[in-house]
């Protein structure tokens, strides 16, 4: 059976994953009226999980030695990809159970835009499906580590640019 | 797998695609702007060589032919002799020097660059790896944009 997912707008950089297998999106244009649609098929064996997540870098299991990684091979930071304000985390759950070809279609909200009754994500299928979390929750972990990240980015390059600084009056002299 | 984990896992190698990217950019704008540099050092030899120096050796020239008529013989005369070839050969060798930076250069921007176009592609769907492939792209672009403004700067600038 073969069940195609559809997103309207922008997942918010959200993974959409069918019992644990990554979806890949396909761009289709504008549908529904919203623009940035986008389509994705699988093959699945009777019942499908969907799970929509999206985590910071910080708030992963090793996040130190990734950042640390990424921070040194970055050249101190100079060329590391930024990391993002945003450190609100998404898990989203979803069980269906699929006797022919299916569709879902899904639609993320951003957590700034996010109304208080409003679900993270909005899922709208044919097919019956129990939903298990939809909620996104602040990582106020991640918040912090990533406050300690800029500020110690920060400190070297001054403590960096003191040094050279010196060197070359001490040099000069 | 835990999902979970799958999207740690995707979401670092497209970052680490992203890394590749922004690295090997800075690579090819290292390549390109001694090759920029050395373009507005070629047209500025291209001034001074070939236009002050052709006045003067024209002048220089005149002078030798009316000394030659005057004497009455014609010894034989090279033409590199006459245009400065002292010039020309000097800036030959600071274009083998930035061609070499530039083709270093280039070459680790590229190998960079696709590597994490690659990632870019295999990573469809995940955050920030269009933004892999896109700097991946530009730095084969500027790349490209490098090594023929250094060759063009070779060329003017009197060749290898």
């Amino acid at each position: 059976m073969i069940l195609t997912v559809r997103a309207e707008g922008n997942l918010c950089g959200a993974g959409v994953y069918v019992n644990g297998k990554r979806l890949k999106f396909k761009n289709t244009g504008k549908a529904n009226g919203i623009y940035g649609a986008s389509e994705a098929k699988t093959e699945v064996d009777g019942q499908a999980e969907i799970s929509v997540i999206k985590r910071s870098p910080f708030g992963y299991k090793k996040w130190f030695w990734r950042v640390a990684v990424f921070w040194l091979s970055g050249i101190f930071g100079l060329f590391t990809p930024r990391y993002k304000k945003q450190v609100s985390s998404l898990d989203c759950k979803f069980k269906a159970e699929l006797k022919d070809d299916s569709s879902v279609v899904l639609r993320v909200n951003p957590p700034n835009f996010l109304q208080q009754s409003a679900k993270p994500v909005i899922a709208v299928s044919e097919i019956p499906f129990e939903e298990e979390n939809n909620c996104w929750f602040n990582d106020m972990a991640a918040k912090k580590r990533r406050k300690f990240y800029h500020i110690f980015n920060a400190l070297f390059w001054i403590l960096l640019a003191v040094a050279v600084a010196v060197t070359f009056i001490l040099i000069a002299k | 797998m835990d999902n979970n984990l799958s999207y740690e896992r995707d979401e670092t190698i497209a970052r680490a695609g992203r890394l590749l990217g922004n690295l090997g950019l800075a690579f090819a704008i290292f390549a390109l702007l001694p090759s920029l540099l050395h373009v507005f050092a070629s047209i500025l030899a291209v001034v001074f060589t070939y236009i002050i120096f052709f006045i003067i050796n024209l002048v220089l020239i005149l002078i030798t032919l009316g000394l030659i008529l005057l004497a009455g013989n014609f010894p034989p005369i090279k033409y590199s002799d006459i245009f400065g070839g002292t010039e020309i050969s000097l800036f030959g060798e600071l274009s083998g020097a930035f061609f070499a930076v530039v083709s270093i250069m280039g070459i680790i921007a590229c190998a960079l660059a696709v590597f994490a176009i690659i990632i870019g592609k295999r990573m469809k769907g995940v955050e920030g790896a269009k933004a892999a492939a896109g700097r991946g792209i530009a730095a084969i672009s500027v790349t490209a944009v490098a090594l023929v403004l250094t060759v063009i700067s070779v060329v003017m600038g009197g060749g290898l």
